[in-house]
């Protein structure tokens, strides 16, 4: 007996041990408290979107009822939304899945898939263009190509049917390319699933641009130089070598991208539904905001993020079984660009032109829309919209003063300026440790998890995400309408930009470069300041960039969780709602500039920029 | 100057041992190198007297402090044992110009400034790298960056210098200057120094005593000569020596207590044995260092000329013997013809015998033919 | 950290406590509600100004007009906190996640869609009638019980192109045929006040009314070929997959004023405010046969956790006044006051706009009654048409 308990305490004190000196590794520390971090908060919003799938609404309940001769309760638990969402029905209800779910489906995975095609062809061209060729004015293309990425991926919806609307199609309201040259496209590239797929992918171009320039870069040239040697052709070698070698990146950009274009919900219903083209998010969007089959929104909600997880599993077991291919040395000695020639001049202003369109030209647009009294009227331009300092008439509703001079604008501008720097120096921070936690427990079980989590809110829709948190915030009341609160749900839901930049930077670290600090005794957070991060600088302070982006123009997140003043894309939505034209646009040309100002004052101060936090180099 | 002991250390990831009951006393001020071929456990063996990885089972100690005990739940951080480690790939911090790289480790051990820029001073005189004092790591050659990695790794003056492999990303050259520069360093210095490399001549040049390792097990641990001479196994004698031993298949006859008649190359020799031995029952085989085989034109055994290796000083001449290709070294420039006959000759009073099964050396001693 | 969690878990604690003290106060919303329906304007003033002291009248409404109304603190110096102005959804969701949940949200809410109001909020117990005073002696006593602030007109219109004695079309059924194909219209499951009237439609009173525009149209008697289950379903599946779903009225309301001549959208009267109507039109005046467009009640109500409920029947009170109506919508179109006393303004007139009892007349009323009997079905069906387009 009295062996027994000694030895059981013996055992015990062992485990004790065994637990203090691993939890004396802050790189331990730091896995678990993730692990446990991430687990809680994508495990409630999980939990909460298979609950809602799988319980029977109030309004569900009376309908089911009625329709099916059901006697469920609200709150019972139920199939029917998987079934009549997911299954043929009877009678009048018999399309019903067909016309609710598989067909926009359908459209969704066509839509993101042409979406993908598009952003690769595009921005791996570029990349290709800029990387490896002695094309012109490279700087000014890579810092350029990046807009589309930066603005609200409707913005170019807006612009598209601004151009290519025309007198044969829908009301005819006469566009610009008409006005200018009288030339009416056909309706399918006005409406439809092709200005839609064309306007995601020009959107995500800049990812695919980033991803594998970033690879390209930095792809060892003695590898396409060896097959020069061996007498191979430039297109046999692109086919052979290079592409294979961005195979990685390119699956990378084929997930975000896909997913993204999955869960994208305004450019659908601006270019999209007009012509009767409709997918699952904005199907979703419409049974969700119905209030009357939430459940089945949530059985949309599960698909989507199924269809995220496969896509991440697929880029996991893809990189993971080649991860060969993806080590980088980091020296590209001597970069041999090919010689296009005489081309040179035709494609660079080929390109300039094309950039022109999708990167400057929205924003010229805003501009202008933000200054014409009389919308499509050059005559009546006025700066009365921005500069008036008294209350602006002929609104349905009061505006107040010129956007500079607009008490509430200001204010709700710096709402957002606040909650985008707080939750990007929140992500952005969690996103070093979390790499450094990763990289230094890669090959763990503990560290495959928490990466795999740190990507899923990216998989969860905005919009449920913010529905789910209303529900959080009305259990723990003192969240309640505060910025801590939207706080919370930007730094969950845009944790997977910084953790990706975070997990690349440490990942090129060895890990001797924070052993010889350990060493002489440098403490765990001197080693971070002093060593690991000034020497990533450029990629952590991208990981801060990417979320300070994404949240200065979220709308979709925070709706939900705050009045319309508090934050400059609610209020912009407000506007909207309310035909404020000039103000939108005007507020529209205020997100994107100031973006831009942020982007290019860090990048001049510390040579971070966006393109490196989506993972380039 | 501590004294490094190790007692069963162990080191196990899952079903992988890294390192397998490891028993090691390290003497003061010596110059011990860890030899195997890369991932035989001595990097690992090194990490862990450091203090960068941890145990799975053992004492690890340095004089009578314990570091490292399962037994006593004892682990001191690795930047408690006041150690020095010289990485493989330097790990400068490219961000920290040379001098900065060189006082951060003052600087955390609260030194006083003047003693820091001093301390600084001196070690960039004693390494000659005080030209630098203020480039980045990235601006400097791989010998300089390695000048740079030791200046800092000895700004501190540890009682104990760690180094895994620093040399084997030099060249030729600057690695022979090297070598001969750490030796003196060892010397000035007065510490204990452990080395890890896979480079047998690094280890007969440099170190005090070599502690050879294969697949997590120790197979020697004894000076250089003694490694080279009296290998304890087949394992060591092979690794050691280049060219390497020449292992022949032999067949053994006890004569007397010292002596055996032994079939071998094709020919019935006499061994003379250094000390009293038994034969194993399952076979053996000989031991000759190429030294040992001396081409003569009246030499007792027969072979042909399969190639030669001239290298100024001396020729490394490859004899086929049967389905066997022996290794010689002879001094001076030597051409033989391909294919030539030739006779040699087995010398010298250290041709060793190996137990087959075993694989242990069993006796030193000399041939003579009839 | 140890200290920062035991804050922690006394404020959490505290707001637990407090989760009763607020349900509590909803039986004393009734009995204020009861005892202020009783009162005239001056007796609930001085309830109000004695309850509200300087605090603010919260106000969550579907329609910005009362949102930050200042006529209302000119008149009664009672100060309104910064009002919110969600969309429909967003409110039930709002009155689920935060009244449901025993929370302040706001003390006066305006809201839309009849089904979800009577089977959510009132159903739930989420918001509380009040009827002003005298309203009961004039308005329609179906408009009660909820209490209806305005009713809004959701009309065709099209572009003339400047020809004021252009008519694309004079019968509803001439939306169902393909040459009238693309008018532009909000996906009813977006809109559940267009939803409502569709629904609406299948009511018997309009069945017949489009029997009636049928047999006009074609010159025979609709009978029915068993594919539909009366008249309203052939006209509203015929509509839907004849026109063009936009997301926006006021997008809607652009294209047809900036379109070409002949194009035609259905959108809320008071969007005309914000664009060119130099070549608009709206069948309203030309005796449309059929109907001229939809009308739907916007709802006033009192949340049941209100935290000044004096004032808030006050502000329902004022918003349902002659007084209350002309300063807050009088000055547009499209609104009317569900006191029959309150008259539509000069500028209203001017675009067109007439009375509601004129509207009552030549647009499907939504008809909270039928569509509640019929809903599920309804509901599934229409919006299983707006799904097949």
């Amino acid at each position: 007996m009295s062996k027994n308990g000694s030895e059981g305490r013996k055992s015990g004190q062992k485990l004790l041990y065994r637990a203090k000196s691993y939890f004396s590794v802050q790189a331990n520390v730091l896995i678990v408290l993730f692990a446990v971090l991430l687990l809680v908060a994508t495990a409630y919003p999980m939990f909460s979107v298979i609950r809602s799938s799988l319980t029977a609404g109030q309004m569900e309940a009376m309908m089911y009822n009625s329709l099916f001769g059901s006697k469920l309760k609200t709150g019972d638990f139920t199939w029917l939304n998987f079934k009549m969402l997911l299954t043929r029905g009877t009678g009048m209800m018999a399309d019903w899945s067909v016309m609710q779910f598989w067909k926009p489906l359908w459209n969704s995975l066509r839509m993101s898939t042409y979406a993908c095609l598009i952003a690769i062809v595009i921005g791996g061209t570029i990349a290709f263009l800029i990387t490896r060729t002695d094309i012109r004015c490279k700087k000014f293309f890579s810092s350029v190509f990046i807009f589309p990425y930066i603005m609200p991926s409707w913005t170019l919806a807006l612009v598209w049917k601004n151009v290519f609307a025309n007198s044969q199609v829908g009301t005819g309201v006469v566009g610009m390319l008409e006005s200018l040259t009288g030339i009416c496209v056909p309706a399918w590239v006005v409406y439809g699933i092709f200005p839609c797929s064309l306007v995601m992918g020009i959107h995500y171009a800049p990812f695919a641009y980033i991803l594998i320039g970033g690879t390209l870069r930095n792809m060892d040239a003695n590898l396409e130089e060896a097959a020069t040697i061996l007498q191979a052709g430039r297109g046999r070698i692109l086919r052979k070598i290079t592409i294979p070698i961005v195979m990685p990146a390119l699956f990378s950009t084929v997930l975000l991208v896909f997913s993204s274009t999955m869960a994208s919900y305004a450019v659908p219903v601006f270019v999209g539904s007009p012509a009767n083209f409709f997918v699952l998010s904005t199907r979703l969007r419409s049974l969700y905001e119905g209030g009357i089959y939430t459940g089945q929104a949530y059985v949309m909600t599960i698909a989507l993020i199924l269809f995220g997880m496969i896509l991440l599993g697929l880029n996991t077991w893809f990189t993971g079984k080649r991860k060969s291919f993806t080590t980088v040395t980091g020296k590209s000695g001597q970069v041999s660009y090919i010689k296009i020639g005489k081309l040179n001049y035709v494609l660079t202003v080929l390109l300039v032109i094309f950039l022109f369109l999708i990167s400057i030209f929205p924003i010229i647009s805003f501009a202008l829309e933000s200054m014409v009294a009389k919308q499509g009227d050059y005559s009546t331009l006025t700066l009365k919209y921005w500069l008036s300092r008294t209350e602006i008439s002929g609104y349905a509703v009061a505006v107040g003063n010129g956007i500079l001079f607009n008490r509430n604008i200001l204010n709700a501008l710096w709402g957002s300026i606040k909650l985008s720097l707080i939750v990007s120096v929140i992500v952005g921070s969690c996103g070093v440790l979390i790499g450094y936690a990763v990289a230094r427990k890669r090959g763990t079980k503990l560290a495959g998890l928490v990466s795999g989590l740190a990507f899923f809110p990216y998989l969860v829709p905005s919009m449920a995400f913010g529905a789910i948190f209303l529900a959080v915030a009305s259990k723990l009341t003192f969240l309640r309408g505060t910025l801590l609160l939207l706080i919370i749900v930007g730094a969950i839901k845009y944790l997977p930009f910084a953790t990706r930049s975070g997990t690349n930077a440490m990942m090129q670290l060895s890990g001797e470069i924070e052993e010889a600090a350990l060493i002489v005794g440098a403490s765990w957070p001197k080693r971070m300041l002093r060593i690991l991060f000034p020497i990533q600088k450029s990629a952590f302070i991208s990981g801060y960039l990417l979320p300070f982006v994404s949240c200065m123009r979220e709308l979709s997140l925070f709706v939900l969780l705050t009045k319309s003043g508090t934050l400059i894309t609610t209020l912009l939505s407000y506007f909207d709602e309310k035909a404020v034209t000039q103000i939108s646009n005007g507020i529209n040309l205020l997100i994107v500039i100031i973006v831009l100002l942020v982007n290019f004052t860090t990048n001049k101060l510390t040579g971070a920029s966006i393109d490196k936090g989506v993972g380039g180099n | 100057m501590p004294k490094i002991t190790l007692t069963n250390v162990t080191k196990q990831w899952g079903n992988f041992i890294g390192v397998n009951d490891l028993n090691l006393e390290i003497e003061d001020g010596a110059f011990v190198t860890l030899l195997g071929s890369s991932g035989c456990g001595k990097t690992t063996t090194l990490r862990m007297i450091a203090g960068l990885e941890t145990p799975t089972r053992g004492e690890i100690r340095f004089d009578d402090k314990i570091m490292f005990s399962d037994e006593k739940n004892i682990n001191v951080p690795a930047a408690k044992r006041e150690v020095g480690f010289l990485f493989q790939n330097y790990a400068l911090w490219p961000h920290m110009t040379v001098t900065q790289n060189i006082a951060f480790g003052l600087e955390t051990l609260k030194w006083k400034k003047p003693e820091i820029t001093e301390r600084v001073k001196e070690m960039l005189k004693t390494l000659r790298i005080e030209q630098f004092a203020d480039r980045y790591p990235a601006e400097l050659s791989g010998g300089q960056q390695q000048r740079v990695a030791i200046a800092r790794t000895l700004a501190p003056k540890p009682k104990v210098l760690f180094m895994d492999e620093p040399l084997s990303n030099l060249d030729a050259k600057l690695r022979g200057e090297m070598r001969t520069e750490l030796k003196r360093l060892h010397r000035d210095m007065g510490a204990t120094f452990v080395y890890v490399t896979h480079d047998q001549l690094e280890a007969m040049t440099l170190s005090s005593k070599i502690c050879l390792m294969n697949e997590g097990v120790l197979q020697q641990y004894a000076p250089p000569l003694t490694v080279y001479n009296r290998p304890s196994n087949l394992f060591v004698a092979d690794f050691v020596g280049n060219p390497s031993m020449n292992i022949v298949d032999a067949k053994a006859q006890k004569i007397d207590a010292k002596s055996a008649t032994i079939d071998v190359l094709g020919q019935r020799v006499t061994f003379r044995a250094n000390e009293d031995f038994e034969l194993p029952a399952g076979g053996v085989c000989l031991g000759i260092r190429p030294e040992f085989l001396y081409i003569s034109d009246n030499g007792a055994f027969e072979g042909s000329a399969y190639s030669t290796l001239p290298a100024g000083m001396e020729t490394t001449v490859k004899i086929k013997v049967g389905e066997e290709i022996l290794s010689a070294v002879m001094f001076g420039a030597i051409d033989y013809e391909t294919d030539a006959k030739l006779r040699y000759d087995i010398t010298g009073d250290n041709i060793l015998i190996f137990d087959r099964e075993t694989t242990r050396c069993i006796a030193s001693g000399s041939i003579a033919v009839g | 950290m140890k200290k920062i969690l035991s804050v922690l878990i006394a404020l959490t604690l505290c707001m637990g406590l407090m989760l009763p003290m607020v349900a509590s106060a909803e039986t004393d919303v009734a009995k204020v509600i009861a005892e202020a329906q009783n009162m005239t304007w001056d007796e609930l003033l001085a309830k109000a100004k004695e309850e509200i002291g300087d605090g603010e009248l919260g106000i969550m409404s579907t329609t910005s007009r009362v949102i930050n109304e200042q006529s209302f603190t000119e008149l009664t110096g009672i100060k309104l906190a910064e009002g919110s102005n969600p969309n429909d959804s967003k409110i039930y969701e709002l009155m689920e996640g935060e009244i449901g949940a025993g929370l302040y949200t706001a003390d006066v809410i305006l809201t839309q869609d009849s089904f979800m109001l009577v089977n959510k909020a009132v159903a739930n117990g989420w918001v509380l009638n009040y009827v002003p005073k005298g309203l009961a002696d004039i308005a329609l006593e179906s408009d009660l019980n909820p209490l209806v602030c305005t009713y809004n007109t959701r009309l065709f219109f099209y572009n003339n192109g400047g020809n004021k004695d252009m008519k694309p079309y004079t019968n509803v059924w001439q939306l169902t045929e393909p040459e009238f194909a693309g008018m532009e219209f909000k996906n009813p499951v977006d809109e559940k006040t267009s939803m409502n009237c569709l629904i609406t439609m299948t009511s018997e009173k309009y069945q017949a009314k489009l029997a009636e525009a049928y047999k006009s149209y074609y010159g025979k008697e609709w009978v029915s070929d068993g594919t539909y289950m009366n008249i309203a379903y052939e006209w509203i599946h015929k509509f839907i997959m004849n026109c063009t779903f936009i997301n926006k009225d006021s997008t809607i309301a652009s294209d047809v004023a900036a379109g070409a001549p002949g194009s035609s959208g259905l959108f809320v009267f008071s969007k005309l405010r914000s664009v060119d109507t130099a070549n608009m039109a709206g069948c309203y005046n030309d005796g449309i046969e059929g109907f001229a467009g939809f009308l739907y009640p916007i709802y006033i109500q009192i949340a049941a956790n209100a935290k000044y409920p004096y004032t808030a029947c006050l502000f329902v009170n004022y918003c349902t006044s002659v007084n209350g109506y002309t300063n807050v919508w009088g000055k547009d179109m499209g609104s009317y006051s569900v006191n029959p006393e309150a008259p539509i303004s000069e500028n209203a007139i001017s675009y067109g706009d007439q009375p509601l009892a004129y509207w009552q007349d030549c647009t499907i009323v939504e008809d909270p009654v039928h569509v509640q009997n019929v809903y599920a079905f309804a509901y599934t069906q229409i919006a299983m048409w707006c799904a097949s387009k």
